[in-house]
């Protein structure tokens, strides 16, 4: 058997190689704009481009068509040639509107799907014991990306077209008539200046309002939790009236918000229609004759309608960005913890890929000076030495949050030590692949999930090559018969979300028969007889006991139960301080 | 009432508020629409003028009117925005009403078991959801028809041709499309709201088991399925939002195509002399404005689909597990006198008591038998997780027996009415339940008319008193997230004073004490057993110390009662 090689490996982990993960994802303030294709930003640049020309052509042939008609008098018929064409640019404004929707659908789609599997991607390296419980993760996953939707769907294609229609058209209103284009260009007190204008009021608008909301949603769900307690003091009629008195309140200070926060596109709304009204004024008194200054007098009723007809057109972008600014608020405030999940830590840094030392019948495991403490915490292990020789069973002993199930969790490869190293048969834990790693060790935690599919299901996954007969010794072993004969498909039950409920010792004794199931050199099981009586333990270990001897099985079992005292070889109390070692207690089967 | 159908038909106050926030969305349409119309009118009718086409105009009253409608549509529309979210926080009042009302209409057994699980949050988003239909649906699709009910008019007033086109392309035709687009949407929309929560449910279990996944190496096959099925659900939205752009860009060329007729009829009319040349120019840049109110509509439909699937889950919510007597009998609780009751002679009768959670389960009550006589007073102690929990349940009539008998007062609980049973046996939870509310209100849940001496008496037999003399709003303290954080202990006391508060003449105490000091919980049952004295009180307890008095003291082991080895 392998003896330690090179200890000063062992005793400094920063020998051990890091195997190089994939780079951190760039977190600066663009990372939201490059997560969409590149294609995005050149092919929505030339659409509005295609969009302000179809524009310009749309007021140029309603206003010559309106001057041929109305200066020239020019017969209908004469105008038709005129009007298809103003048919065909009508018809392809819609068509183009339509493209932009259904491209920018897919991108949207996209960068979700794509993030959501980076998402995991990252879970299944890192775990998700760094975030706030399974329920955070699943919320980053599910809800936060999805918030994403409107900045792809809405914001980010409006702040293109934002920028080029409103260039574009102040342009050719310019070369009609400098003095409408001076006009427009300071109406628009540089557009930029009313975007942060606009984007204040708007961020503070969706701030406070979202802020209230999400309060009011947080009270609610308080009011329908505790809606049992409710009903047991008949206190119904009260309960409708707080939440009616309450969202009055935040109607209340909601309104005062929204008060002043709408002003700031009100401001928006009157610099177009201002805009508008002293184009029509300008233009009016020009054709009149009442001015003479400037270009006003080479003015006709062609440029003039033009320039009109250009006007709101002018507006029209921005003013629908300033409605999506809340998409853009709504994925700033999702970023922060998809950020924050996309650069989770692995839980293997040293692990290495192509290193899978073949699985031997029986497997020695030797701790060397392991330290290990949770991030903030004193440390739970200091300086740990065990030898645990090839096919022997020791038992973990000690008072609750000594350190056992955290052991158990090293010797997973779930924890890494900090200082120190653990090997199996001479072979690093912290290098071997995941996947050797995964045949070497068979691990039952205390709070076991099963899955939603049959009983039967639930136990074979452990081991894809198992067959029925495996899988229904195994139940037999983990007393999975007991209440699976209860029901009346027997194994085949569907368990999980839409099938049976399983107590949680049920569901324990399904999750024991799947570790059965898997023929490793190691076993870990952290109190695996927690929900049984006496009879039914003494029946469990001894069934184990035959299996075990059978496979030559090194077993390490954490429990607090005197039963499994005499089943193990060795005895060992988690302390504060130190571990101390016990003889089995006579009587092992 | 459905869901949905509270949604379409608001209450008084709120829909006199939606209409008026139609009202200005219309003022705001109409205003713009002849802000260009007139403007377009001056320019036609200087130009024709400068020219001698026409006589000369006056630029005053028209230049007039433009400034007018260009302040008109920005008061309007600054007003509507403000008005419509005022509707809309009405609707919010309404929408939550109703659905706590749905839920309330569950009986207690049946919310107390969808306590944990992801239900009521569900609930929640949903009604959150819901929340954006007025403002998002049901504003722009009114005024749109509205608007182009107006346009019809005013077209028609200046020649029925044009009236025609108007109702055919906007009225007609531009709706049909819509209706279309939403009947082709509804699969997808269904779909979506089917996998939605399976979708959900696999990536919790798949995370909860992350650990188990990984310990088999099977993270990666299950990752897989949850990124294929999170692809799938994408799928049904990216085809929704496919429909959403085809209808986009149908309904954008079909309105566009109307301007062209209103605008080709109009030269006609011109050439014929029965329109003149200024009007001409009114009707298309006022035309403009229906492109602008029909565009929006097409877009909805996602958001419809998601709006449907949230009611019809809300609605879902108060068919299953509904208790025969509804709302109304909250009332029953003001009438019993605060004294209470002496007419009545309190007494239990368990039988061959049997409980399993499921068919399949352990039991976790096995036969089990016990006699408490009015004005008795017994503790149940036993380690934890041996059903002691769950005995209290059964009495307070939170779980039913899967075999056996618990009488009351001669006649099986069961069949007694839920009112008369929950108005007169008290139950502390082991959990501590408090709401976000005042610390008042919270002790009037048990009775809505005690007045403030009286919350001050409850609180003072649970030793509170001097924290409530801290206190600067005193009675009016707010409790929870935003207000007094509490501890576990003193949120403990103030449900036991709520407790005390009722007109309970049966009390289950489940773990009383829990979270209280040795010394106050000492103090507290000290002050607590003239008020017990009268009332029959099942004490539930691992600890046999610091608790009032008791007649009798039984152990609970594996589902059944041994005599205290005390």
């Amino acid at each position: 058997m392998p003896t330690i090689t090179s200890s000063d490996r062992i005793n400094n982990p920063d020998a051990l190689q890091k195997v190089p993960t994939e780079p951190t994802p760039e977190l600066d303030s663009d990372w939201l704009r490059k997560q969409a294709p590149r294609w995005l930003v050149p092919v929505f640049t030339a659409l509005s481009m295609l969009e302000a020309l179809i524009v310009l052509s749309q007021a140029a042939l309603v206003a010559t068509l309106a001057f041929d008609a109305l200066v020239v008098q020019a017969a209908f018929e004469a105008l038709i040639p005129s009007l298809w064409l103003l048919l065909a640019v009508l018809l392809a404004r819609g068509a183009v509107q339509g493209v932009r929707q259904w491209l920018i659908a897919g991108v949207s789609a996209g960068v979700r799907i794509r993030l959501r599997r980076r998402l995991l991607h990252r879970f299944s390296l890192s775990g998700i014991d760094q975030l706030n419980g399974t329920g955070q993760a699943a919320t980053i996953f599910d809800e936060q990306i999805e918030a994403l939707d409107g900045y792809y769907q809405r914001f980010l294609p409006q702040s293109i077209s934002a920028l080029v229609i409103p260039a574009v058209l102040i342009i050719a209103v310019f070369s009609q008539d400098w003095l409408a284009g001076l006009l427009l260009a300071l109406a628009v007190p540089l557009i930029p200046m009313f975007m942060v204008l606009v984007g204040l009021g708007a961020q503070q608008l969706s701030e406070t309002h979202y802020r209230s909301l999400a309060q009011l949603s947080g009270w609610f769900l308080d009011q329908v939790q505790g809606a049992s307690t409710i009903r047991l003091f008949q206190a119904e009629a009260a309960a409708l009236t707080a939440v009616a008195d309450r969202t009055e309140q935040l109607r209340l200070t909601t309104m005062r918000v929204l008060r002043v926060a709408f002003l700031s596109s009100a401001v928006l709304e009157f610099f177009s229609a201002v805009a508008i009204a002293t184009l029509a004024i300008y233009v009016g008194m020009g054709l009149l004759g009442y001015l003479t200054v400037g270009p006003a007098e080479s003015l006709t009723l062609a440029s003039g309608l033009f320039v009109l007809l250009l006007a709101p057109e002018i507006f029209l972008p921005i003013r629908t960005l300033s409605q999506g600014w809340h998409d853009r608020a709504d994925a700033k405030g999702a970023l922060a913890s998809i950020k924050e999940a996309l650069v989770l830590a692995p839980t293997r840094p040293f692990a290495r890929p192509d290193f899978s030392p073949a699985v031997t019948e029986a497997c020695r495991i030797d701790l060397n000076q392991v330290d290990f403490a949770y991030p903030g915490r004193r440390p739970i292990l200091r300086s740990k030495d065990l030898t645990i020789h090839a096919g022997e069973r020791i038992l973990l002993v000690g008072p609750s949050g000594c350190g056992k199930s955290t052991l158990i969790h090293l010797l997973a490869g779930f924890l890494q030590p900090q200082h120190g190293g653990i090997q199996f048969n001479g072979h690093h834990l912290a290098e071997l692949s995941q996947e050797s790693l995964v045949a070497h060790v068979s691990w039952l935690g205390q709070r076991p999930t099963v899955f939603s599919g049959t009983i039967a299901e639930n136990i074979g996954m452990g081991w894809r090559d198992a067959n029925r007969e495996a899988i229904e010794s195994m139940a037999n072993i983990a007393r999975v018969h007991e209440f699976a004969e209860r029901m009346p498909e027997g194994l085949n039950a569907v368990i999980g979300e839409g099938g049976h409920g399983l107590s949680g010792g049920q569901a324990q004794r399904v999750a024991l028969a799947r570790a059965l199931l898997r023929p490793c050199p190691v076993v870990l099981l952290d109190e695996p007889t927690a929900s049984l009586d006496h009879a039914g333990e003494h029946a469990v270990l001894a069934a184990m006991d035959e299996l075990f001897k059978l496979r030559n099985c090194t077993v390490v079992y954490a429990s607090h139960r005197r039963a499994a005292m005499s089943w193990v070889d060795r005895i060992v109390e988690i302390g504060d301080d130190q571990w101390t070692e016990h003889p089995a207690k006579a009587g092992k089967t | 009432m459905t869901t949905w159908s509270t949604l379409l038909r608001p209450s008084g106050t709120t829909l006199r508020w939606m209409l008026l926030a139609i009202l200005l969305a219309m003022v705001t349409i109409v205003a713009g629409a002849l802000l260009l119309g007139v403007s377009g009118w001056l320019i036609a009718a200087s130009a024709m003028a400068g020219l001698g086409l026409i006589g000369m105009i006056d630029i005053f009253v028209p230049g007039a009117a433009i400034r007018a409608f260009a302040v008109g549509r920005t008061v309007a529309r600054y007003l509507e925005r403000l008005i419509s979210h005022h509707a809309t926080l009405g609707q919010l009042a309404d929408l939550r009403v109703h659905s706590v009302k749905r839920l309330l209409q569950r009986s207690p057994e049946a919310l107390d078991s969808m306590k944990n699980g992801d239900t009521l949050s569900r609930l929640t988003r949903d009604v959150d959801t819901l929340d954006h239909v007025f403002p998002k649906l049901i504003l722009p699709a009114i005024t749109a028809l509205a608007c182009t009910f107006l346009a019809v008019l005013a077209y028609g007033w200046l020649h029925a041709r044009l009236a025609w086109i108007t109702l055919l392309v906007y009225a007609l035709v531009i709706p049909l499309v819509l209706w279309v687009a939403g009947k082709t949407s509804a699969v997808s929309g269904q779909a979506l709201a089917r996998i939605g929560p399976e979708v959900r449910a696999h990536l919790v279990e798949s995370l909860a088991g992350l650990r188990t996944l990984s310990s088999i190496g099977q993270v990666a096959p299950r990752f897989d399925e949850v990124s294929q099925r999170n692809r799938a659900f994408v799928q049904h939205q990216l085809d929704l939002r496919r429909v959403e752009a085809i209808a986009h860009g149908l309904v954008a060329m079909l309105a566009y195509c109307g301007v062209w007729l209103l605008f080709l009829s109009a030269l006609q009319l011109l050439g014929q002399g029965l329109l003149s040349g200024p009007i001409v120019v009114v009707l298309v840049l006022s035309s403009l404005a229906l492109v602008d109110l029909w565009l929006p509509l097409a877009n909805g439909w996602l958001f419809l689909a998601t709006c449907r699937a949230s009611a019809d889950r809300i609605d879902q919510l108060g068919q299953a597990g509904q208790d025969a007597d509804v709302i109304t009998a909250s009332s029953a609780a003001v009438n019993i006198p605060t004294s209470h009751c002496t007419d009545g002679h309190p007494d239990f009768s368990i039988r061959n008591l049997c409980f399993r959670y499921q068919p399949w389960g352990d039991p976790v009550i096995a036969g089990l038998n016990l006699d408490l006589t009015a004005g008795q007073r017994i503790l149940i102690g036993g380690a934890s997780g041996c059903g002691k929990t769950t005995l209290g349940k059964l009495l307070a009539g939170l779980l039913t027996p899967s075999s056996g008998v618990i009488e009351f007062e001669g006649m099986p609980l069961t069949r007694r009415p839920g009112p008369e049973v929950r108005s007169r046996i008290g139950y502390l939870a082991q959990q501590t339940v408090l709401f976000n509310d005042s610390l008042a209100n919270n002790l009037r849940l048990a009775r809505a008319g005690a007045s403030d001496d009286e919350l001050r008496e409850v609180l003072d037999i649970v030793q509170l008193s001097p924290l409530l003399e801290q206190l600067p709003d005193g009675l009016d303290t707010w409790l929870g997230e935003s207000g007094l954080s509490v501890s576990g202990g003193e949120a403990r006391r103030i449900a036991l004073a709520r407790l005390l508060l009722g007109p309970f003449d049966c009390l289950i105490l489940d773990e009383p004490m829990a979270g209280l000091d040795d010394a106050t919980a000492g103090v507290v049952a000290a002050a607590l057993d003239p008020f017990l004295r009268g009332r029959t009180v099942l004490m539930l307890s691992h600890e046999r110390s610091h608790l009032p008095g008791v007649d009798r003291t039984l152990s609970m082991s594996q589902g059944l009662l041994l005599p205290s080895n005390e």
